[in-house]
């Protein structure tokens, strides 16, 4: 027969009494949730997610070990040269460069990583549905992604350049270095902090295109390989413009030959290299204006982020 | 007057209009209109692929309907979302959590995700609500450890820490063993005690039949019954009585049918047991010799020993007399077997014992593992 222990009545639930249970008044202290508030609330949980995850550990580990590296192979190449200029190289204002050079050419891969599989992961575990029963709104939560990743360039990018200077430093006081002249000034500070600031851009950019990927496809899978991608083809598109537009004359040999005005390193490369030559006098050799270079690089980030939001917004959760 | 019906409409926790989610040609979920009200615990019902978790998705706002309007709290849930969720706790299919993050982290994550502040006392209530759930011995183990079970534990410990007013289960038992089972059970009941709305979506019919006070049934996307589960089970509950001979039988026939035109009006209906019209032919005549010999009487089981009394009045005795209460199981599968052939009688299962052990149900052991 059935259960027996059930009574069929309009409200079995409230009839059936549970001796013994002491159910305390459960307690819940809410926060502020004026939308700025929410949002800081979820960019400090993306970043506890990002600081947990063993991926950013051991990329943060890859980082540092490979700046070391680097510095290190300079110390060994300095014995051999008399004249002190390679162990020069261990001190500011190259040691920054390089430092920087290091985070920037193969470690955007890292970052790419970080952020596809942070967007994507979230779609291929499907703790996405859990996130969005939650309350704040679905902008909330990429913009705080968005957020999340910016600390995180500009932890990685102040982190890596200070590594440099105090590995430099440190590797350059079993040398002997000739003195190099003053060369801190307050406008070599502030060149200094654009070119760091410009490094943190540069960054950012390949994760905001990587959160991009990752939405679009809804994996980290598409995260990840769709920034590496886009990372590695850029150079690539460059070079065939500039060889093919020699090749073809017109309208077409123009539009070849301002294409690569358009593509994100190029503009990157520009900007850092005006900066650059303030700081370690090397030669610029684009003539493009900076606020031009800019205005494409924000352009990107706000065509990217503003297609990311609206699928964000608008898309049927399923998985 | 328009105080009563203001106080009527606080009252209705979740009320879809015309509800409908069309995925490409398959209609998932057609016309669905739901009525949940404060203090229920409404069970969800309907074979695999009907449309609940759909139904689920579309109330979150994960998925948009195609057609058709949801209010929860009386309001709008395409507009009003945001203030929607934050009342509600809710665990959609298996729940997923950051495998990398202990059970306990990831509620932590979830709490900043739901405005809770950092607070001690807020720490305080992700142990509560992980006692709650029997997770806290294991509350430190990293999420992917975890097994089905302890999975499942902790999307309802997700789904409580906030407290919220409208808790929306789907499947909360599935993975669980029998001892988890019933401890969920006695958790939803005591957080129907403290006045939450539980909406429940099961295939287990005798768990919802359990704890649920009322139900609505889903077939291919349709609802096909919403109402009191009381009112459900009063439909198929019946006696059986078997007597000596068929003449007897007859006789406890005719008795019977005078008894209720004479004003036993509890008697709803009396007939020779297996003359349902659905009979298989070939079945029919091998059961004759015994359904010949049994009566069936529709009315409320705890009047079998009346209707002893009734007979032995006459000398009739009866050989055997089984009252049988209405059972969830039995109505839903009347209902759905319906639903799929509607030639068929609603009676089509009437007479005959359910096909399964009672408490089983065959649709518990679908797909999941
Ligand atoms: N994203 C999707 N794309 C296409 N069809 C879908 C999608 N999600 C669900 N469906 C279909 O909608 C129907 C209802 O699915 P749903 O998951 O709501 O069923 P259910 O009642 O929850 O079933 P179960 O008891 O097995 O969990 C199914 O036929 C399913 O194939
Ligand atoms: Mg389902």
């Amino acid at each position: 027969m059935h259960p027996t222990e059930t009574h069929p009545s309009s409200t079995p639930a409230r009839e059936c009494q549970q001796p013994g249970y002491d159910f305390v008044r459960p307690s819940v202290l809410l926060g502020r949730r004026d939308y700025l508030s929410v949002l800081l609330r979820l960019i400090a949980m993306e970043l506890y997610k990002l600081r947990r995850r063993p991926l950013t550990r051991i990329s943060a580990l890859i980082a540092l070990f490979t700046t070391f590296l680097v510095f290190f192979a300079l110390f060994l190449f300095s014995t051999g040269d008399d004249s002190g200029q390679v162990v020069r190289l261990l001190l500011p204002p190259t040691s920054i460069n390089i430092a920087v050079q290091t985070a920037l050419t193969p470690f955007t891969i890292l970052i790419i990583i970080l952020a596809g599989s942070a967007a994507g992961g979230e779609y291929t575990q499907g703790t996405i549905r859990l996130l969005f029963t939650r309350g704040p709104t679905r902008t909330q939560f990429l913009l705080a992604k968005v957020g999340a990743m910016l600390i995180c360039c500009i932890l990685g990018i102040s982190g890596l350049s200070i590594s440099g200077l105090v590995i430099g430093y440190l590797l350059s006081l079993l040398r002997q270095v000739p003195d190099s002249g003053s060369f801190l000034t307050t406008s070599w500070l502030l060149h200094t902090f654009l070119f760091l600031l410009l490094a943190i851009v540069n960054w950012f950019i390949f994760a905001v295109i990587a959160l991009f990927f990752g939405i679009l496809g809804r994996s980290s899978a598409a995260g990840i390989g769709g920034g590496i991608v886009w990372y590695l083809l850029e150079p690539i598109i460059g070079q065939v413009c500039q060889l093919s537009s020699e090749l073809v004359q017109g309208p077409v040999s123009t539009f070849l030959r301002a294409l690569p005005d358009y593509l994100i390193g190029n503009n990157l490369a520009t900007l850092m290299a005006h900066q650059g030559y303030y700081i370690f006098g090397s030669s610029s050799i684009s003539t493009l204006p900076d606020a031009e270079a800019l205005a494409v690089l924000l352009a990107y980030i706000v065509l990217l982020l503003g297609i990311a939001g609206w699928l964000n917004h608008r898309r049927d959760i399923t998985n | 007057m328009n105080d009563i019906i203001l106080s009527a409409e606080n009252d209705i926790i979740i009320s879809t209009s015309r509800l409908t989610k069309a995925f490409g040609n398959l209609v998932a979920v057609n016309d669905l209109n739901l009525r949940v009200m404060r203090g229920d615990v409404f069970g969800f019902l309907g074979p695999n692929g009907s449309g609940k978790t759909t139904t689920i998705r579309m109330l979150l706002g994960l998925i948009r309907p195609t057609a058709g309007r949801a209010f929860i709290f009386g309001l709008d849930n395409q507009y009003q979302l945001p203030r929607i969720l934050r009342r509600i706790g809710a665990v959609v299919e298996t729940p997923v959590f950051y495998p990398y993050l202990s059970g306990r982290d990831n509620l932590r994550i979830l709490a900043a995700a739901s405005d809770m502040a950092r607070h001690p006392l807020n720490d305080q209530r992700i142990e509560e609500v992980l006692e709650l759930v029997e997770l806290r011995a294991q509350a430190g183990l990293a999420y992917h450890t975890y097994s089905l079970g302890m999975k499942q534990r902790l999307g309802i410990a997700a789904a409580l820490l906030t407290d919220p007013e409208l808790i929306l289960l789907d499947e909360p038992t599935n993975g669980l063993d029998p001892v988890g089972m019933v401890e969920i059970r006695q958790l939803i009941v005591r957080l129907a005690q403290q006045g939450k709305t539980i909406f429940l979506s099961s295939h287990i019919l005798h768990e919802v039949q359990q704890v649920c006070n009322r139900v609505a049934i889903l077939h291919r996307g349709n609802l096909i019954k919403q109402g009191d589960v009381a009112a459900l089970l009063r439909q198929s509950e019946h006696i059986l009585i078997r007597m000596k001979s068929s003449a007897e039988a007859q006789a406890a026939l005719q008795l019977l049918q005078e008894a209720r035109e004479g004003g036993a009006t509890w008697i709803k209906a009396v007939a020779a047991a297996g003359a349902g019209p659905s009979e298989q032919p070939g079945k029919a005549s091998e059961a004759r010799g015994e359904a010949a010999t049994t009566l069936r009487v529709e009315a409320p089981a705890e009047r079998s020993a009346e209707i002893n009394a009734l007979l032995a009045r006459r000398d009739l005795f009866a050989a055997e007399i089984h009252p049988h209460e209405g059972s969830l199981e039995e109505a839903f599968l009347e209902l759905t077997a319906a639903a799929q052939f509607p030639g068929a009688s609603a009676s089509a299962f009437g007479g005959l014992p359910s096909p399964l052990p009672p408490g089983r149900s065959m649709l518990g052991e679908g797909k999941r593992q």
